[in-house]
């Protein structure tokens, strides 16, 4: 019986070596970030950013849906108004305040579909790690800057 | 052509001064109300002649002084003078020509109601009829048919004369009476009604000018007299203004029931350089159009509510061949959006949402789908409004849709209006 | 009898009172029927169309708001018609309503979002251009308009117009350009202006202090009372983020329906303003610095043990508040009495024996005339100021307003502008007056008739310069209408207001300015008296106190404020504290008497003028950061709730007082139920005082509730009395009299610190009649000096005929130290500067 096992074990091993074999040879599929770019797919949804239009105002108003529909309570709003001095949105309204903690984001998208002036897109930056609790607390001047993300975006 | 009865002192020189007025036997049925009459039995007489409110809506005038509550006073009487309706300016020629009929019809009624202060409430715009009326009001006072003890009956009555400013919802008569009272002119939740409820609170008979000017006449000639004229239901004299593309357009007067066809071609003379006729508005701008199929109507309250439309104020307008009918609602809805006093919420929001679809298809921005949003609109607004000038807003759309759909089609498909160049 | 009449709404049979609405009748039945224009408090004007409803038998639909019911009526709410009108209805304002629900204030709790919601249609059909007309523009200090988003339902025009009778806001234009507007642009300046905001059913009229703050989901919402005058409105208090950002009115018909003045709506916002002290303060050289709570507690504490023991414990003293609940002042007078030793307490304001609260906030409309006697509802408790004129609007109650500056509500009856100090004598004439009126009836008329012979109106208005004309005016009212509402001040002579009811019938009320001057008495803040009013030379009350609260207590009365104060300089009096009273302003001896104290403790929200002159600051927590209770004007007990918590490093007054004693008695106090002082929350105060103040013995928090309680008081008899008046003699070399009041935007604590009311606020401002100004080349606007015997303040001058030739008037905050007392009026000087 043990010769039985023998030649089958090693009839075993054998197969576990092509299979390694096999790859061996074949182009490896870890990635060297950050030497390397990380593949994503377009849907990804990383960290929040705020867009502008193309004349530059914010596209945010302050209306605080996106705080409103977040199951983790993620987001904190606090509107103000804009003067003839100082404007940041096209109406009369403005996010003074406009903070997302990252400690609590489950990166769900509600907020997204929340917001009535897609002035929210959840970007492709996922390198969120930060050395403190208070920098995961991220303020309008981080999230108004596009991600400069380390990967490339595979078709949809 | 008959003797003129409601017009006969029109066209006379100085027909507006009292001494013509008194020399063509003026103020005698004033006399004879006052020495011959109780206050009951000329209510009870014009009850019997029939006589209807020539202002549009054709309540029977005798039925309405009879509302009045008892042994509540003072009363009031406000003569409407707010002629706003497009089409119609009867009450004008009445006004400037004859004031002293008028005067009379309304001293005769406000003894007949027990009044003792009556209002001539005057559309902003008649400022020579307004003038013309003071003068007049001013004239009967120092005769004594105005003021105090009028020939020695006893009977006391002030008559004022008051402009409004222009808006055609002052003519509606909750309306008229809290412009009146010198508030803003909107309309007034009914009931209470203004017979029990009306200017300052009391009760208050208004009528129309043409309706009061009739008052004078059935005293003096009797109520046979006038139901000798006319239908059963719609009897006596009218006076019918007809304007649009006739030769002769003017003011009319005619026993009700007369034809409208006689009203066109006796009297109006025919169409304007022979064009066929396209349509008709037989009674004012707010009464559903007709097609020329109608011309043998009786010109009556019952006959043209019959084929769906109204005598109303008896506006004739006729609407030639080659007029643009998209363009004339259009124009008549650009009228109702700018004179809905924006009270209620669909005659305020309709009329202008009308008002902006019209104009859109007659500039060549039509939609299939405007024409049924058109009439749901018009269902919105129709019996819902809170008076009848959400309602008057209608009858030129719905009619003109039923009519001449196929122009607005027309207007739809080519994108531009048929009949500009 | 009532008459009961049966109608059918949706084949629901309801029996309903003759004269109900169909709208009433549904709601009765829980059927919704949707609504704009229709308000339950305004008239209805059937303008909005939202509730046609179906009825049986009449042509058309009809407005279930206006529409009576009739017996036997068949009502149907739910018809394709029905249901497509509604939708018609949604879809033409949608035509024109902007869609900038995101940023509009009203979003979440708006009536044309809920409705379009649940009545509305889905798509919308209109693709033309919107109208566009003004948007955010101000209707005055406090209300933003937005035409755009208006949808004319008149509520705010019928607001104004029904209830303060201030029709200051209509529509304008016609049609689809209707607005509604002020007259010529005029700044909207009713006192009850705030109110609309709340009446608005869309974005049109919203609140300018709180635009943009918070959106409605976001707000933690708490039924509490505003605590900035005398009668209590109910309100909600609105915070996010533990920050107190709107009060909106809260329904009790019994206080404020469910209005609320400016000063209350707008004026909470003082717990936010950033002069909030959040720090113990000691001083230190000279100033004051901030110090631990340890720190401040221990040396108070130490302090006032070494005074009270090298000399005796009636050396200190103990200052409570009318600003401050009932939990504070009643462990303020127990720490007094159980812990120092002594009956030294009393607080500003406290009311005179015989003074009687209101019956109720809303007495005026029970009241054929309203009678004011010095005083001006407006400034000292606003709400009261608009029952009277609803009163007046919808009852044709009559004001009879008696005093040297001329009240709003004068203009519904008569001002009898007399010279300060001479109201008695007014009175006096219109009792003169009235007990020779064929029309009154009453057995004390022949006795009045005797009393009153030297109060005939003509000489009467010679010594008071009140005018003939206007007194028999008054007294014709009075007779004619008959049951006044006497409301009173504090230095009121009760006398004569004795006599008028006597004659008349009616009630008489003391009209309290702060919220809580009946709680501070109730809980034994006064030098007489303890908790529930028991003598505290009643051996048995001092017994079953003493047993209570484990102390030997003094069988001595205290001193009144006023000895205190005037104590202060001879020494009688050498270490006080002062909670939550700003003595300096209401005091006219205070700011002297203060500064020879040899040892000061202020606990207070802000540091003012008392504050400034102590050795300890101690900084306290507002009404809307801790549980309280308060007695208004009429002794309705009301909870002041917890909206947010208080600043770091504040704590609520009551737990101050507790924490002193606590420091007082050492580190090696022991915690638990051997200590007295071991409160954990407010409640267990009330708790307390329920066991020793028989009034309330039933009351907990829980039945108090958010309505309040009301304990049930019997209408004593008036005896008539015989009296004499007085005439003020102007002494040499002082020819005006300076009459001090409360404005409807004080500058007194808390107001004072509103930042919403800043604009508002009345300035150190000195009203002049343009006779006295003349000869003095004063104008409006310019600086003046006004001269007591007690000192001189410079004020700006402000021409008017509201004050009456030979008298002065200005805030009391502003005029405080002029004063000879805070309720007398005070012979001045007045010069340009």
């Amino acid at each position: 019986m043990s010769i039985v096992n023998a030649v089958k074990g090693f009839y075993q091993i054998l197969k576990a070596m092509a299979v390694t074999l096999k790859y061996f040879f074949t182009k490896p599929l870890t990635v060297q970030y950050p030497k390397e770019k990380i593949r994503l797919y377009p849907r990804f949804r990383g960290r929040h950013e705020l867009q502008r239009r193309p004349d530059g105002l914010e596209l945010c108003v302050g209306c605080g849906l996106c705080a409103a529909i977040c199951p983790a309570r993620a987001i904190y709003v606090e509107a103000a108004e804009n003067t003839d001095e100082a404007r940041y949105s096209a109406t009369e309204r403005y996010a003074g305040l406009y903070e997302i903690n990252y400690t609590r984001c489950i990166f769900c998208g509600f907020c997204e579909e929340a917001c009535p002036t897609g002035a929210l897109k959840l970007g492709n930056e996922f390198a969120l790690a930060r050395a403190s609790r208070g920098d995961l607390v991220m303020g309008k001047e981080t999230l108004l800057q596009p991600a400069t993300p380390h990967a490339i975006i595979l078709e949809d | 052509m008959a003797e003129p009865v409601l017009l006969r002192n029109v066209g006379v020189p100085d027909s507006h001064k009292i001494e013509v007025y008194m020399q063509r036997g003026g103020y005698q049925a004033l006399r004879k109300a006052l020495k011959e009459f109780q206050p009951a039995a000329l209510v009870d007489l014009v009850k019997r002649s029939g006589l209807r409110g020539r202002g549009g809506a054709g309540f029977p005038a005798g039925v309405k002084w009879s509302f009045l509550p008892k042994g509540v006073y003072p009363r009031y009487l406000v003569c409407n003078a707010d002629e706003g309706e497009p089409g119609t300016f009867k009450d004008r020629v009445l006004i400037e020509h004859d004031p002293h009929g008028l005067i009379e019809g309304i001293i005769i009624s406000c003894y007949a109601c027990e009044v003792n202060t009556a209002f001539i409430y005057i559309r902003g715009e008649y400022e020579f009829g307004a003038r013309r009326l003071e003068q007049a009001v001013q004239e009967a006072y120092a005769r004594g048919f105005l003021g105090k003890n009028i020939l020695g009956s006893g009977f006391n009555l002030d008559l004022i004369v008051h402009r409004g400013a222009g808006a055609y919802i002052c003519g509606e008569e909750t309306g008229m009476l809290t412009s009146l009272e010198g508030d803003r002119g909107h309309p007034k939740l009914k009931p209470p009604f203004p017979a029990s409820e009306g200017l300052y609170r009391k009760p208050t008979v208004i009528n129309n000018v043409e309706t009061l000017f009739n008052v004078p006449f059935i005293v003096e000639r009797g109520a046979e007299w006038y139901t000798s004229m006319g239908t059963e239901k719609s009897p006596g004299l009218k006076l019918f203004c007809i304007s649009g593309h006739v030769n002769k357009p003017g003011v009319y007067e005619l026993p009700l029931a007369t034809p409208l066809r006689t009203l066109i071609y006796d009297y109006a003379g025919g169409p304007l350089e022979g064009k066929p006729i396209k349509a008709i508005i037989p009674g004012g701008s707010s009464t559903p159009m007709i097609t020329p199929e109608h011309l043998d109507v009786p010109l009556d309250y019952e006959s043209l509510a019959a084929i769906g439309t109204m005598l109303g104020s008896g506006a004739v307008v006729v609407i030639g061949e080659g007029t643009c009918i998209v363009r004339t609602v259009e124009r008549l809805a650009e009228f109702y959006r700018h004179e809905s006093c924006g009270k209620c919420i669909p005659c305020r929001e309709g009329t202008d949402w009308l008002y902006k679809i019209l104009h859109r298809i007659e500039h060549g921005g039509g939609r299939e789908e405007d024409l049924p949003l058109m009439l749901d609109i018009c269902n919105n607004i129709g019996g819902k409004s809170f008076c009848p000038l959400g309602d008057a807003a209608l009858g030129p759309v719905r009619s003109s849709i039923a009519h001449f759909r196929e122009e607005y089609l027309q207007h739809i498909r080519e994108k531009r209006c048929p009949f500009q160049d | 009898m009532e008459v009961l009449v049966n109608v059918t709404i949706d084949g629901q049979q309801v029996s309903v009172r003759a004269g109900t609405t169909i709208l009433d009748a549904a709601k009765q039945l829980g059927i919704p029927i949707p609504t704009f224009c229709y308000y339950a408090k305004l008239v209805g004007i059937g303008a909005c169309r939202m509730c046609l409803v179906e009825v049986e038998k009449m042509r058309g639909l009809q407005t279930a708001c206006t529409t009576k019911v009739q017996e036997g009526m068949v009502v149907r709410t739910n018809t394709p018609e029905v249901v497509q009108t509604r939708q018609g209805m949604l879809e033409f304002l949608l035509t024109n309503h902007p869609l900038d629900c995101p940023i509009c204030d009203k979003g979440g709790e708006c009536d044309l979002q809920d409705q379009v919601f649940q009545f509305g249609g889905t798509v919308s059909r209109y693709v033309e251009e919107k109208r566009h007309k003004a948007k955010a523009k101000p209707l005055g200090p406090f209300v933003m308009k937005d035409e755009e988003r208006c949808i004319l339902c008149r509520r705010c025009i019928r607001f104004l117009e029904e209830w303060p009778g201030d029709p200051e806001l209509d529509a304008f234009e016609r049609g689809r350009n209707t607005v509604v507007d002020t007259f010529y642009g005029r700044p909207l300046t009713s006192p009850f202006s705030g109110n609309v905001i709340d009446l608005c059913p869309v974005g049109a009229l919203t609140s300018i202090p709180f635009r943009f703050k918070a959106r409605s989901w976001e707000l933690k919402r708490t039924p509490s009372i505003c605590t900035l005058c005398g009668a209590g409105c109910n309100l909600t208090l609105d915070a996010k983020a533990n920050r107190l950002l709107r009060a909106v009115g809260r329904e009790n018909p019994d206080v404020n329906d469910e209005w609320l003045c400016d000063r209350g709506r707008f004026g909470q916002d003082y717990v936010r303003s950033d002069q909030r002290l959040t720090s113990p303060l000691i001083r230190k050289d000279g100033q004051l610095q901030p110090a631990t709570w340890d720190e401040a507690l221990a040396f108070a504490a130490r302090r006032i043990q070494d005074i009270a023991q090298t000399a005796n414990p009636d050396v200190v003293a103990a200052v409570g508040s009318a600003r401050a609940s009932n939990e504070a002042n009643y462990l303020l007078q127990k720490w007094a009495r159980a812990v120092v030793g002594t009956n030294n307490v009393d607080f500003a304001g406290r009311p005179a024996d015989g003074f009687a609260p209101l019956s109720s906030v809303t007495a005026p409309l029970r009241a054929g005339v309203v009678v004011l006697l010095g005083v001006d509802p407006l400034g000292d408790a606003p709400m009261v100021d608009l029952w009277i004129r609803r009163a007046a609007l919808t009852k044709g109650t009559r004001v009879v307003a008696i005093g040297p500056k001329r009240p709003v509500v004068s203009r519904y009856g008569v001002w009898l502008g007399c010279r300060p100090g001479t109201e008695s004598a007014v009175l006096a004439a219109l009792l003169h007056l009235l007990a020779r009126d064929e029309r009154v009836q009453a057995p004390a008329k022949a006795d009045l008739a005797g009393w009153t012979k030297d109060y005939a109106p003509d000489r009467v208005a010679e010594a008071t310069g009140v005018s003939v004309q206007a007194l028999k005016q008054a007294a014709d009212f009075l007779a004619a209408k008959g049951s006044p509402l006497v409301l009173y001040g504090g230095g009121a002579d009760l006398s004569p207001v004795r006599d008028l009811l006597a004659l008349l019938g009616g009630e008489a009320g003391y009209l309290a300015p702060k919220p809580n001057a009946w709680g501070a008495l109730l809980m034994g803040v006064a030098p007489d008296r303890y908790p529930g009013g028991a003598s505290v030379e009643d051996a048995k009350a001092r017994d079953s106190f003493g047993k209570q609260w484990d102390a030997r207590l003094s069988p001595r009365k205290g001193l009144a404020l006023a000895d205190m104060l005037a104590g202060c300089r001879e020494g009688i009096v050498q270490a006080m504290l002062v909670v939550e009273s700003d003595l300096v302003r209401e005091h006219p001896a205070a700011a002297e008497a203060l500064r020879t104290l040899r040892f000061l403790v202020v606990v207070d929200q802000f540091l003012t003028a008392t504050a400034e002159l102590a050795d300890v600051v101690l900084p306290s927590a507002a009404p809307s950061e801790t549980d309280g209770t308060f007695l208004n004007l009429a002794k309705r007990l009301q909870r002041a709730a917890q909206a947010t918590y208080p600043p770091k490093g504040v704590r609520p007054a009551w737990r101050v007082i507790a924490d002193l004693v606590d420091a007082a008695q050492g580190k090696d106090k022991k915690r638990g139920a051997e200590s007295h002082w071991d409160y954990e929350t407010a409640a267990e105060i009330w708790r307390e005082i329920t066991r020793g103040v028989p009034v309330c013995r039933e009351c907990t928090y829980e039945t108090i509730g958010t309505a309040g309680w009301q304990p049930e008081s019997a209408a004593e008899k008036v005896k008539p009395v015989p009296f004499a008046v007085e005439y003020p003699v102007a002494p040499e070399g002082y020819p005006l009299t300076l009459a001090a009041g409360q404005a409807l935007f004080p500058k007194a604590t808390p107001a004072r610190y509103s930042p919403a009311l800043a604009p508002v606020l009345w300035g150190d401002v000195l009203l002049v009649h343009p006779k006295d100004a003349e000869g003095r080349g004063i104008k409006t606007g310019d600086a003046v000096r006004v001269a007591s015997a007690r000192g001189a303040v410079e004020l700006k001058a402000r021409l008017t005929d509201e004050v009456v030739p030979g008298c002065v008037w200005a805030c009391l905050e502003s005029v405080a130290a002029l004063l000879e007392a805070p309720d007398k009026a005070t012979h001045v000087k007045l010069s340009r500067s």
